[in-house]
């Protein structure tokens, strides 16, 4: 569905990518990791068609975004960062916009909107950073693009509303759509996300999906000062030790992953966990 | 182009009064500079005003591609390239040509009868001498032309605002300025080339009391030129304009 290949990108005095290749699959929540400056949002920025790359192919849904022709623009929807709303009240944003996206449900957006608590007929400009996040969130949710790029969605909310758009989120992945959250509030996400892919230096540093890590490590937690032999990455806490060690064959592991200590092993022993996947696989 | 004018019309409504109040202020100059009001110079401030509100309006079309939160819905939205030029071509061309025409002629209406009344009430101070479309002065002359030159600058504007990401309006100023004098240098070259050693003598290029033979283009080519010189420039133009759009990024 999308498929990135050599993907090769500069800025005018830095390169991000020098030849990226990866592939995103729809019916999954992938989150997107890696340290500040690493081309997160501009991998991102690259599906969408906004950056152009210098070599390599980006095709999405047989589409090249460079061109931003219209049909590919319909069923990709990107939530921004930093977005932009005019000073104009929700309907009135609603009725100019929603006519671009064949696929955009009116009542699925009035419901999101609903759980976010945001109320109906408030101007865009009178709101908080945090709500128009909610309504960009829920425009973008009733697009029903089968593409969905959000750069740092949860940047800006409360905890509530943290709480608002995991439930939010939990109900729109289906089959055929492809959500990419790029993030580094890993804890938000932690249970939407179903495929994990982490950058650094412009390169895919681990690409996996939540079964395959289930299936390759186990996440635990000892009080004692020994820890499994196994062990591949240890981090201390107040009462002990929490660890990653690989899963023996045969052995059952229906444990929590814990995202950001799954994050810092790959940052820090690299290795030691591509060596444990590859040995599996 | 609902879109636009949904997400824009505060813009407009006070841009349009912004313009209203504008006008009446060179029109209450144009009052207060001697007694003896001249309609054409109405028409000249017309002109000026035309060209210069217009290039500032437009320098601004693309504004939303100068700030990257503005720039990413832009460039997001499931419309063509030609379709969101086309938008800004309607808004700044037809449609700021059309309000700005209105509101200059609403102002002019209310200043010619504060002149009418003044000179109604004292016949021998004020004097007030209307636009004589019988004998027409230099620029009404040539008023289509014109407003053919206006659409060329309208659509360099255009473009400098998707070209240049900074001070638009000064780079594309600076832009025909140069263009202008260029211009100049080469007609004025061309005379001094054939005239060469009489130039500067009033001597003319075909000179009635001398023998000459006139060297002349096919009628078909001179009028296709002439309309390509008055008409291309816009086209060519939103042509730039469409170009830099395609390749813009954010």
């Amino acid at each position: 569905m999308i498929k990135i290949e050599s993907l090769g990108f500069a800025y005018k005095n830095r390169a991000v990518f020098e030849a990226l290749s990866i592939e995103f699959e729809p019916g999954h929540i992938y989150g997107l990791l890696g340290k500040n400056g690493t081309g997160k949002s501009t991998l991102l920025r690259t599906m969408m068609g906004l950056l152009f790359p210098d070599k390599g192919v980006v095709d999405v849904f047989g589409y090249n975004p460079s061109k931003r022709r219209p049909a590919f623009l319909q069923d990709v929807f990107m939530v921004a960062e930093e977005f932009y709303f005019p000073g104009v009240s929700v309907e009135k944003y609603v009725t100019c916009n929603a006519p671009f996206y064949p696929a955009f449900n009116q009542e699925q957006f009035w419901q999101y909107l609903k759980e976010f608590e945001i109320p109906r007929g408030n101007n865009l400009d009178q709101m908080s950073y945090g709500q128009k996040k909610k309504v960009l969130i829920a425009f973008a949710l009733a697009c029903n693009t089968r593409l969905l790029l959000m750069d740092e969605p949860t940047n800006g909310l409360d905890i509530m509303s943290k709480s608002q758009f995991r439930k939010v989120m939990a109900g729109v992945a289906t089959e055929d759509k492809c959500i990419i959250i790029s993030t580094h509030q890993v804890r938000d996400l932690e249970t939407l996300i179903d495929f994990i892919t982490i950058l650094d230096n412009g390169n895919i540093q681990f690409h996996h999906n939540i079964e395959e890590i289930q299936r390759v490590l186990q996440f635990g937690f000892s009080f004692e000062k020994a820890l499994p032999e196994d062990t591949i990455y240890k981090e201390g806490a107040l009462t002990g030790q929490a660890f990653i060690r690989r899963v023996e064959p045969g052995e059952d592991n229906t444990g929590k992953i814990d995202l950001e200590m799954l994050y810092k092993a790959v940052n820090l022993k690299g290795p030691a966990i591509n060596a444990a996947f590859a040995e599996v696989n | 182009m609902r879109r636009h004018w949904i997400e824009n019309s505060k813009f407009f409504l006070f841009g349009t009064l912004s313009l209203l109040g504008a006008i009446a202020i060179s029109f209450m100059f144009l009052l207060a500079n001697g007694n003896h009001y001249v309609a054409y110079s109405e028409f000249i401030l017309y002109l000026i005003g035309l060209f210069l509100v217009g290039a500032i309006f437009a320098s601004g079309a693309f504004d939303a591609l100068q700030k990257k939160e503005r720039g990413i819905a832009y460039l997001s939205l499931p419309a063509s390239h030609f379709e969101k030029l086309l938008t800004h071509i309607f808004y700044n061309l037809i449609l700021f040509t059309i309000i700005y025409s209105l509101c200059f002629y609403a102002m002019s209406e209310i200043f010619e009868l504060i002149v009418k009344s003044r000179v109604q009430a004292d016949p021998y101070k004020y004097s007030f001498e209307p636009l004589d479309w019988e004998h027409p002065r230099d620029f009404m002359v040539i008023k289509n032309y014109i407003i053919m030159i206006f659409f060329g600058v309208q659509a360099l504007f255009l473009a400098g605002s998707i070209y240049f990401r900074r001070f638009s309006f000064i780079i594309a100023t600076i832009v025909l300025v140069l263009f202008i004098l260029f211009l100049g240098y080469y007609l004025n070259s061309i005379q001094h080339g054939l005239l060469r050693g009489y130039y500067g003598t009033g001597a003319a290029l075909h000179s009635s009391r001398l023998p000459a033979k006139i060297y002349r283009l096919p009628s078909t080519l001179v009028f296709i030129l002439k309309w390509l010189m008055l008409l291309g420039w816009a086209p060519l133009f939103w042509l730039v304009a469409w170009f830099r759009l395609r390749e813009k990024e954010i």
